[in-house]
């Protein structure tokens, strides 16, 4: 049932910077032809590192701006010109989660208005009750309490105003909804309740989710299928677990070696990346990746590598001359283990698990003694 | 030779520094922001403070090196030895004579923490004669000395740059050049690598490892990163709400953690490896100062919360340096599932 709800064909979106009167402006290629489909009740994600034109590719697809060239479609509709009521339109059907919870809620709204706000746009027919309620219902779905309709976002913590921009999005019956950097803002324990919810949000009203993010950890959790980026074009994509266990392109090899495991005395790896992303406004010729690759050679200077069949699983391809060479070397990067945990922090880590999910817990009656209730000076 | 000026290593017996006890207050409130902080740590030893926003843990080092905002954040206990000797928060001007001195510290922006007006390598020489008697074209011939070491190419060159022609990276590693122009016996990091991306993590955390075995300097690193923690620590100390709840070794914190909060952090962690099933959480969120609960300070988001857990936990030790705050530590001896 992979139905393409979204797709984009050879987009490319370059920015003008500097120039002046006497002086052209230079071309930053933010995006330098991307093609992309995202299928209807799929989670996409798409990933790279600041710089590589994730979210100039995120405002695109979401007709914030406009592409300089490229064709896009939205269920069937070309949508890459859409202007006026077209594109009033195609708002109620995509929406868009911002990184900050903090700049993207107006602080003079209250909850109420923040949420009943797209309603008044995309159902301008809805009674100022019926608007009410459905604000109410909307928080609900998010976690929140209808009684924090009158509240303002400066009494919410950061995961909580997530979750109002979340509902926000939700306010006009999207189908899609495009999320830029969604939980990256937030603390890793309120992080896995916004994870949570977005995933319980697109199985209970069946959206599709395109998820940006530089956090693979993060997507790994949250995607089926991943686009890595790379200086403007996507350098690998497949199928969330292909990815992780069998990456091909040296980039995201490299990408995943760096992420640091919260294990201890793993012993990694490490696939070291020199230097920097160079600029977009002058990229390297050939494989833009090729100042960086520690397997380069003189093709990759020149020739720009397409995305190939991996042939490894349905979909998963990668633009590398060499990544058949490369790959056969490689160890996965997550491999190797830790020096491991002991029973009993095994047998915690399953009774936290199972409190979580609503058992109670009680003290044992044969537990060893307290000892002598002495509370530590430093907890006065 | 400006790196001989300050003597870098301290006798064994004693930690580098020694924080016994800290305790902050704020305004009139009686609950404590900081309440009883402890940890010490030696020399060419890493220390990673980890906890999430608001725990205090950056406030803490801020607090050690006098820079707190005035008039905010009131000093209730503080009990604190560097170098054996007694290390007074008090005396501003001794504060003054070890920051960027033999105490130094990098912050998580490096934008923000270098001057946009002047060159880079002005900003570093300028750090060097703060606390060195030196000539000018000394300081500047150590400042180049020390943005080569960071592994800047071009030092001379780079020398003459103003921060914002550099890369976030780049940054950073001028930051941590001026922070090691004097040899400093510590280097407090907070969120060093925080703002950077993954690759270019990899390589600061790496350069921080190096310098750290060059030096033998101790080093604190305040992190909300489990990952970075397990990459480069050797002691670890978790805090929740101002209170330093679990510390101790990095492997018996991974392999053997004890505290309901440590692990329901490492629950909540994605993982690169495993089955990928629902993440688990902390439920609820942080208390502010106004919403402190009584006794242990993470019971009103602990799924294990049991009445006498308004009381003041004890503290409870788990061999090698390796204690926890918790009334039912250990979870699994003390308590048991009450619903089948």
């Amino acid at each position: 049932m992979a139905e393409p709800i979204l797709t984009a064909t050879n987009l490319v979106r370059h920015f003008d910077v500097g120039g002046s009167l006497f002086e052209k402006p230079r071309k930053l290629r933010a995006v330098d032809d991307v093609s992309l489909t995202v299928n209807t009740g799929e989670t996409l994600a798409i990933v790279g590192e600041s710089g590589c034109g994730k979210s100039t590719l995120a405002r695109m697809l979401m007709r914030l701006i406009a592409p300089t060239s490229g064709r896009m479609t939205f269920e069937g509709r070309q949508i890459d010109q859409a202007r006026g009521r077209a594109l009033t339109e195609l708002r109620r059907d995509m929406q868009f989660i911002f990184q900050d919870p903090f700049s993207s809620l107006n602080p003079r709204l209250t909850v109420g208005r923040l949420v009943g706000e797209p309603l008044e746009t995309h159902a301008p027919a809805l009674s100022a009750r019926d608007r009410r309620a459905r604000v109410a219902e909307l928080l609900t779905q998010v976690g929140l309490r209808p009684e924090h309709t009158d509240r303002y976002p400066h009494e919410f913590s950061g995961g909580q105003r997530q979750r109002i921009g979340i509902a926000r999005a939700l306010a006009s019956g999207p189908k899609l909804l495009i999320g830029d950097e969604p939980v990256s803002a937030l603390d890793v324990s309120v992080q896995a309740q916004v994870i949570n919810l977005l995933a319980d949000l697109r199985d209970r009203l069946s959206l599709t989710l395109v998820v940006i993010a530089h956090d693979l950890a993060v997507i790994r959790y949250m995607s089926d299928r991943v686009a890595v980026m790379y200086l403007g074009r996507i350098v690998e994509e497949g199928p969330t677990d292909e990815i992780f266990a069998r990456p091909r392109h040296p980039y995201t090899i490299a990408l995943l070696s760096a992420i640091p495991v919260a294990e201890h005395g793993r012993i990694k790896q490490k696939v070291e990346l020199a230097g920097e992303m160079p600029s977009p406004i002058d990229p390297p010729s050939g494989c833009r990746f090729h100042t960086r690759c520690p397997f380069a050679q003189d093709r990759c200077r020149a020739e720009t590598p397409q995305l190939r069949d991996t042939g490894l699983a349905p979909g998963h391809g990668a633009a590398c001359h060499f990544f058949e060479e490369i790959a056969r070397d490689a160890v996965p990067p997550a491999q190797g283990a830790g020096t491991g945990m002991t029973d009993g922090a095994r047998a915690r880590f399953a009774l936290y698990a199972q409190a979580l999910a609503g058992r109670t817990t009680r003290p044992r009656a044969d537990a060893p003694p307290l000892p002598g209730a002495q509370p530590n000076v430093a907890t006065r | 030779m400006v790196g001989q000026l300050v003597q870098n290593t301290s006798p064994s017996s004693q930690p580098l520094l020694d924080v016994r006890a800290l305790s902050l207050g704020f305004g009139a409130s009686e609950t404590n922001l900081l309440d009883g902080v402890r940890y010490s740590v030696d020399a060419g030893e890493t220390l990673c403070i980890v906890g999430e926003s608001g725990c205090g843990k950056s406030v803490s080092s801020l607090a050690i090196l006098g820079l707190l905002p005035k008039g905010v954040a009131r000093i209730r206990e503080a009990d604190i030895r560097f170098r054996g000797e007694v290390y007074d928060l008090s005396d501003p001007s001794a504060l003054r004579r070890h920051r960027g001195a033999d105490i130094a510290m990098i912050f998580q922006e490096p934008m923000t923490s270098l001057n946009p007006a002047f060159k880079v390598g002005e900003q570093i020489a300028e750090a060097v004669r703060a606390h060195n008697d030196v000539s000018k074209s000394e300081a500047r011939a150590r400042a180049a000395q020390m943005l080569a070491r960071v592994g800047i190419p071009a030092p001379e060159a780079r020398m003459n740059e103003y921060p914002h022609q550099l890369s976030g990276g780049m940054r950073q590693r001028v930051m941590i050049a001026m922070a090691l122009a004097n040899d400093p016996a510590l280097l407090i990091a907070d969120e060093p690598t925080t703002a950077l991306d993954v690759t270019i993590q990899s390589q600061i955390l790496d350069l921080i490892r190096d310098l750290q075995a060059e030096t033998g300097m101790g080093t604190i690193m305040i992190t909300h990163d489990l990952g970075v923690v397990a990459e480069i620590a050797d002691k670890v100390a978790v805090m929740y709400a101002g209170v330093i709840v679990e510390s101790g070794p990095a492997a018996a914190i991974f392999n053997d953690p004890q505290h309901p909060y440590t692990i329901g952090l490492m629950s909540s962690m994605p993982s690169l490896t495993g089955p990928r099933h629902r993440l688990a959480t902390v439920p609820g969120t942080v208390p502010t100062i106004e919403t402190m609960p009584k006794g242990c300070r993470f019971s009103s988001r602990c799924p294990f919360a049991q009445p006498v857990c308004t009381t003041p936990p004890p503290e409870r030790s788990f061999g090698a340096g390796h204690t926890a705050l918790c009334h039912f530590a250990p979870l699994d001896a003390m308590l048991e599932q009450s619903d089948g």
